[in-house]
């Protein structure tokens, strides 16, 4: 059984306006694709976790809320002994992947539906987080691979900071749950509508894009 | 056509204009003029009525601290009143109105008040509606209601946008002028992050004001170049129109930045003001001081304007307060008033000075300007019927001699602006040397300087700014070189106190805002208010919107007076935020209206949409309430759901009960702690349904344990409590047994979840989900459940049922949510298949007797809920303890029964209390309530589920249900809870 494709939407953001403002003071992409799993070591077993992580992947867990990535995985710790791995593209089967790996030593959950996702960039993107997040989010002080789990228009969110990007600056990425996708695009889109706010595809027929004045 | 507007430039553009209007009659200004510069330029005196007496007020300050010239700016849905004229900045086609008034500025009628003077005095509300008491309510009370209050607020939507915003440094500097520039501009040379915020639109304070030399250019001139310079300094930020309005805990200041107040309207996407949030490492208190008034007779008169103010209008608006411009004062500063206003070819008619000897400098300065000198003396009184037009003054010898004058400029020195420093808990000192408070008691990380400090000399305003400035840097790792010290003019900042003059002729006013006189603080002393906390309350001087920036150190001088003791003893004045008013919009920011607060929408939202479903919020989610067809109203369209579902099949999203996925090897023994029923016996593939008990016993939450491995389980919440609940395990888990192997994850996002409901349920599932999972009743059995793969991604299956039919949950990746609802309902196509909501949803839980939010209200027992069988006397638990207390388990508690009207064509409602029948409506013959209702279209009319006093022994009893809100008495049979299906054959269909 299955339902006409061109129905079938996938995005979080489906529907929702691509363009906001005039210019493009921020400039945001939806990631679609990427594989989550949340990895919780076992009572007493971080160091056996942290072991097979480098072992399987060139990857030194992070003892703190920040990123660190080995080719298309990377970790983020979010809780004490507990991290965020990602993989691009993986779909659900990345946490069931982990499981033979890691299922002796550590809980691991697939969250890779769970969150909604904008990867942040433009010249006006730190004024427009300025409105959002209550955080230091200043070069000096929220650096690449940091990642704070904060608030968003009262809705909790993770912001990761990423290299900055040659063409547009400073790049960050927003997570938040699913479910607050729509609430957290209209509190980008009012933040960031006096520098111009543009989401970049996708925004094609299952996004059913379209243009705010 | 603006006879008072002098020649040059100051800080105005003189090659455009700006028409206005005041009261309807049209003005024009100029670029850098506010309102209050306009308006006095154009020869403009009285602005406003003042509050109690309806006298006519004029223009005091040059600042936020303006007590009289309150207006009402703008019109239509923009309406704001009490606006202070001397910070509204002009805009091309401003409306202003002036306040208080019938039926007009000039004739107020109101004014009639100042005859009923001897009795509007301190106290008077207090005195005087004593009695009868009953009055209070009825008669006093509105009348009072309708005569308070100044201006109209707009009763319509605010068309403007306010948002929030937060920033960071190292250093935050309260004020641009010259101490808080030297500051910002020390540390920002340095390299720290500074933030410099200044309430003016132009940054320079008194430097714009007076006639000052920095290192041999004009001060203005100077605090320009430091402006652009700070401007041109990477992590410095120059905020201007921005008012630090208050301190808080953790380095935190509230500022509000007025982006488009001196717009017409704002401009596309741009707020008209923005609430910002600063946490700073370092604080520099730059606010300057606060020009203190003499009370003397007629002291309000429209003319009468405090001499620094007087200094701002003629050197940065180039207006000069009237044609004949006294000045009064007991300290040096006045005196720069008066050759300033000399200078400007503005006619000094006398300058009176209450002290007997004055500096050398002055008094030759003034000699050679020929300047008329009054030594020793006071006013009396200003007179005048529409403002001065005469003082009468009181020489050292006790002659009184009239001077002829249209404007008088006074000053009894400054105050230095101490309001931020309070915010903390600091407690203003009392300085001798300066008459007034200064900072004292301010944290580590703050610091006062220049006028805010008590420093009133220019180079001491920029020396220690910029030594503070400094400091802030290299605490925030940045070395920052000492400077040559700047050269300034020479100036004189002597002076004496005058508070009062004691032989006052005519009215004299303390606190301009709120009219409190001399008399009034006499009355008060007389009658034992000698706290200077209880004397302001009871005189309200100070609690006007301008917070008694002009009133309230002479009125604590006065009272110290009235009460015999120095004004150090008499306490201090310290100030709590907002500084100056901060709009209700701001601090909502964007939160308004359907952005009130962030919505979670159920993974099939977008479908549920084009179904035409009519959505209701239900706590966090908007959730799909009922899927009316055509002009179906909500009870045709809950009979048609509830029935779908009963006799074929239904299909409900049912992702925002909250999912909890817990593993572990002491994963089973944890929940056994967690919950009041065994789920560590559950076998693998099973679900069971669990109770969560409170530490007090009571039960917290509710919903299924489905076990997917011996270590791996999945929770289900309910959606009110999903967060609560995650909080509480995780409590349970890192503090009470950290001991434990536990991991829990939240996953209520990760997965959607959609129940299908009714006797065809297994054929549609069948047709589903083809061969991926055998769900016959051998191998999928009632509570059962299984974790497969279907259509390429992981799915769940539960059967587990909420409805009281045959039932199945099927959860999907959300992402998959839209594809899977849309292959639901192809697959339920020929069995007809209906979408249900929220309502056939509740409606069906009532029938069945589950117990939900409504009974899971915070004050139930598992007992009250019939469900007492479920906590297992073989373990420990959180709550099993306190659930045994003696008033939790009396037999006439009431406990969950079920309701039917005798009369079937009746309508229930939920609050209804029971009583027994022809029990008079009291607490004492109270037995209980109802908790839901709904129309049951299974059984053909309402019914209802509540909390009845021995409930389950009464079954078959008729008692009244009293709803006093709606005047609803209804006569109603006790029955089981369970209207439906009561021994579940359904359900193992």
């Amino acid at each position: 059984m299955s339902a006409e494709p061109t129905d079938i939407v996938t995005s979080a953001f489906a529907g929702l306006p691509c363009e906001v403002g005039r210019g493009r003071g921020v400039i945001a992409t939806e990631r679609e694709g990427l594989a989550i799993a949340r990895i919780a070591a076992r009572r007493g077993r971080k160091g056996t976790v942290a072991q097979v992580l480098r072992a399987n992947f060139d990857i030194e867990p992070p003892d703190g809320p920040r990123r660190a990535s080995g080719g298309e995985v990377a970790l983020a710790g979010i809780a004490p002994e507990t991290w965020l791995a990602t993989r691009e593209g993986a779909g659900n089967g990345f946490a069931q992947s982990l499981r033979p790996l890691l299922g002796h030593c550590a809980s691991i959950a697939d969250l890779s539906d769970a969150y909604a996702i904008l990867r942040l960039t433009g010249p006006d993107v730190r004024a427009t987080l300025a409105k959002l997040v209550p955080i230091d989010v200043h070069a000096l002080t929220f650096g690449v691979n940091v990642l704070a789990q904060t608030v968003c228009g009262y809705m909790s969110v993770m912001l990761w900071r990423l290299e900055d990007s040659a063409q547009w600056g400073p790049t960050f990425e927003i997570w938040v749950g699913r479910s607050l996708a729509v609430s957290l695009h209209e509190a980008l889109c009012q933040g960031a509508a006096e520098f111009g706010f543009v989401r970049e595809p996708p925004c094609g027929p299952a996004h059913d894009g379209r243009r705010m004045a | 056509m603006n006879p008072n507007r002098l020649d040059g430039e100051g800080a105005i553009r003189r090659d455009r204009n700006l028409a206005f209007t005041f009261d309807g009659k049209r003005y024009t200004g100029h670029p850098g003029d506010t309102l209050a510069s306009a308006l006095l330029a154009a020869g403009v005196r009285t602005l406003a009525r003042s509050f109690k007496y309806h006298r006519p007020r004029g223009i005091l300050t040059a600042g936020s601290e303006e007590p009289n010239a309150l207006v009402e700016l703008r019109s239509g849905a923009r309406r704001e009143p009490n606006t202070r004229a001397t910070v509204i900045e002009l805009f091309d086609g401003l409306e202003a109105r002036s306040q208080n008034r019938w039926p007009s500025l000039g004739l107020d009628l109101g004014a009639v008040n100042s005859l009923l003077a001897p009795l509007l005095v301190a106290g008077f509300y207090y005195k005087t509606f004593m009695w009868p008491a009953a009055f209070w309510e009825k008669v006093y009370e509105p009348l009072i209601r309708r005569a308070a209050g100044l201006g109209r607020a707009s009763l319509e939507p605010d068309p403007d946008t306010y948002e929030k915003a937060h920033a960071f440094c190292d250093l935050l500097v309260i004020g641009g002028g010259p101490a808080g520039l030297a500051a910002a501009l020390a540390a920002g040379r340095a390299g720290a992050r500074v933030i410099l915020c200044d309430e003016d639109f132009l940054a320079g304070g008194r430097l714009n004001a007076d006639r000052r030399e920095i290192d041999g250019q004009d001060g203005a001139l100077w605090a320009r170049h430091v402006t652009d310079e700070l401007a041109s300094l990477p992590e410095t930020r120059v905020m201007l129109r921005t008012t630090v309005f208050g301190a808080y805990d953790g380095n935190t200041f509230g500022a509000l930045e007025r982006v488009s107040d001196h717009l017409r309207e704002p401009g596309p996407h741009q707020p008209r003001q923005r609430l910002w949030k600063i946490v700073a490492r370092r604080t520099v208190l730059a606010a300057g001081a606060l020009e203190r008034p003499i009370v003397f007779g007629g002291n309000d008169r429209p003319g009468v304007m405090l001499a620094g103010a007087v200094r701002t209008y003629v050197n940065r608006f180039r207006v000069r307060p009237g044609g004949r411009t006294a000045v009064f004062t007991a300290c040096d500063d006045g005196w720069k008033t008066a050759f300033d206003l000399l200078d400007a070819h503005v006619e000094v008619p006398a300058m009176i000075d209450a002290r007997r000897e004055i500096p050398a400098t002055l008094a030759s300065q003034a000699t050679r300007r020929g300047l008329r000198i009054m030594l020793g003396a006071h006013i009396r009184d200003a007179h005048g019927a529409r403002g001065v037009s005469g003082l009468d003054v009181r020489d050292e010898r006790g002659r009184i001699t009239h001077v002829a004058a249209d404007a008088l400029a006074v000053t009894g020195g400054w105050n230095p602006n101490t309001a931020l420093s309070s915010h903390l808990g600091g407690r203003p000192r009392w300085s001798e040397a300066t008459h007034a408070f200064v900072p004292a008691g301010l944290s580590g990380s703050m610091i006062a300087v220049g006028a805010a400090a008590g420093d009133f000399s220019l180079a001491g305003a920029l020396r220690c700014g910029a030594a503070a400035g400094r400091e802030a840097a290299r605490a925030a790792g940045f070395e920052a070189p000492v400077q040559t010290p700047l050269r300034v003019d020479d100036e004189a900042v002597g002076g004496t106190a005058l508070w009062f003059v004691a032989d006052s002729r005519g009215k004299a006013f303390v606190d301009f805002q709120h009219d409190v006189t001399p008399q009034d603080l006499a009355i008060a002393a007389r009658e034992g208010f000698h706290s200077a906390e209880l004397l302001k309350r009871y005189t309200t001087l100070g609690m006007g919107t301008d917070q008694g920036k002009t009133s309230a150190m002479n009125g604590h001088a006065l009272a110290a007076i009235l009460t015999g003791r120095a004004a150090a003893d008499l306490g201090t004045i310290a100030a709590r935020p907002p500084y100056t008013p901060v709009a209700i919009g701001a601090l909502a920011g964007t939160h308004r209206g359907p952005h009130f607060r962030p919505c979670r929408l159920t993974p099939s939202h977008r479908w549920a949409q084009s179904r035409g479903a009519a959505f209701i919020d239900a706590g966090d989610w908007r959730r799909a309430r009922a899927f009316p067809i055509g002009g179906e109203d909500w009870k045709r369209t809950l009979v048609r759901e509830v029935l779908g579902v009963r006799n074929g099949v239904g299909v409900c999203d049912v992702s925002t009960l909250g999912k909890i996925d817990v593993q572990g090897a002491d994963a089973g023994a944890f929940l056994d702690r967690v919950y009041a029923n065994v789920i560590s016996s559950l076998p693998v593939g099973k679900a069971r349904y669990g109770i969560m008990l409170r530490e007090d016993g009571i039960v917290f939450d509710d919903g299924t344990v489905a076990r997917f491995a011996a270590n791996h389980f999945v929770l289900s919440t309910t959606t009110a409590h999903a967060g609560k609940v995650l909080q509480h395990l995780e409590h349970a888990r890192q503090v009470l047994w950290p001991e434990l192997d536990v991991e829990l994850a939240p996953v209520t996002e990760q997965w959607a979840q959609f129940a299908v409901a009714g006797p065809r349920s297994r054929a549609l599932l069948e047709a589903l989900l083809g061969g991926a999972a055998d769900i016959s009743h051998a191998a999928f059995p009632y509570l059962a459940c299984a974790e497969f793969p279907w259509q390429g991604r992981p799915a769940r299956l539960f059967r587990i049922s909420f409805s009281g039919e045959l039932a199945y949950e099927l959860a999907v990746p959300a992402r998959n949510a839209d594809a899977a609802i849309r292959s639901i309902m192809a697959a339920g196509e020929s069995l007809a298949v209906v979408p249900y909501g929220l309502e056939a949803l509740g409606a069906m839980r009532i029938e069945k007797g589950h117990v939900a939010g409504a009974e899971l209200n915070g004050t139930t027992t598992a007992r009250d809920l019939g469900l007492g069988r479920m906590m297992s006397a073989q373990k420990d638990y959180i709550g099993r303890v306190l659930a045994d207390r003696p008033g939790l388990t009396a037999p006439d508690r009431p406990a969950l029964i079920g309701v039917k009207p005798l009369r079937l064509e009746a309508t229930l409602r939920a609050g209804a209390h029971f009583l027994r029948p022809g029990a008079q409506p009291s607490l004492g013959n109270d037995e209980g309530f109802v908790s839901s209702v709904t129309f049951s279209p299974t059984l053909g009319h309402w019914i209802g589920l509540g909390f009845l006093s021995a409930g389950p022994a009464r079954i078959g009893e008729r008692i009244a249900a009293h709803d006093p809100l709606s005047g609803n008495d209804v006569a109603v049979e006790v029955t089981s809870p369970v209207f439906y299906d009561p021994d579940g054959a359904r359900l193992r269909s």
